[in-house]
């Protein structure tokens, strides 16, 4: 698997923002052929002073749905893993690539958009109700 | 305080506490929890590593598990019984 990345990067006193696009090989992928996903767009904010990382992106790599907004990422470093997690919607990943966590995590998004959109609102709880609330205000699917 | 467990440690009191709706994915299986036909959160499993699991993790793991770290450390060792999880869960509906 291969991963690459170009970014340009803006540094403030508190803040270093870098914006650019991560280039995803798919390694969820249930075939042996890694499947080229080009060109996800990420912004970075590193909160250096409190240790903190958030990942913006801004289009999910299954082009069935389109981002109206902006979604956030929390990033965190641990025993050499990293791990990433939208608060927001009780998804998180982690593992020792950073990008394979990151389309991970990109691909979690859909998959609960999928089961949520196909399910009633009478069978969502009240954290899943949060999410498709969420999800109605980010997310749009292409093509009705 | 976040008491030390393995990912083994966890998967298995995990799957022995919750009747999770599985999906099996290449990575992590997910889990889903349901109370009365009515979704509740969903997780990913652990694997069945000898790893340290940290308390990055065990925070995200808690938070969808609806649990306060007291309350994930005894699920995880035992004081806390499957019954009374889904006590907690009703909270959750």
């Amino acid at each position: 698997m291969m991963n690459s990345s170009f970014t340009t990067i803006q540094k403030t006193n508190k803040y270093s923002i870098s914006s650019g696009h991560i280039l995803f090989y798919d390694h969820i992928s249930s075939s042996n052929r890694s499947l080229f996903i080009p060109s996800l767009p990420t912004t970075t904010i590193l909160d250096s002073q409190n240790n903190r990382e958030t990942f913006i992106i801004h289009s999910l790599i299954d082009k069935k749905y389109k981002l109206k907004k902006e979604i956030s990422i929390n990033l965190e470093r641990e025993d050499g893993d990293f791990i990433g997690a939208i608060p927001e919607l009780a998804i998180y990943a982690w593992g020792n690539n950073f990008y394979s966590m990151l389309s991970e995590i990109n691909y979690d998004i859909t998959e609960l958009c999928d089961d949520l959109y196909n399910m009633p609102n009478e069978a969502l709880g009240k954290k899943p109700k949060l999410w498709k609330k969420f999800f109605l205000e980010h997310i749009e699917t292409v093509n009705g | 305080m976040a008491k030390a467990f393995t990912e083994k440690e966890i998967r298995k009191s995990l799957l022995n506490k919750i009747d999770f709706i599985i999906v099996k994915n290449p990575g992590h299986w997910k889990g889903k929890i349901f109370l009365n036909d009515v979704l509740i959160s969903k997780i990913k499993i652990p694997n069945p590593h000898n790893k340290h699991f940290g308390k990055g993790k065990i925070k995200v793991l808690r938070k969808s598990l609806c649990l306060s770290l007291s309350q994930f450390n005894d699920l995880i060792n035992c004081p806390l019984k499957k019954h009374e999880y889904y006590q907690i869960l009703e909270n959750f509906k």
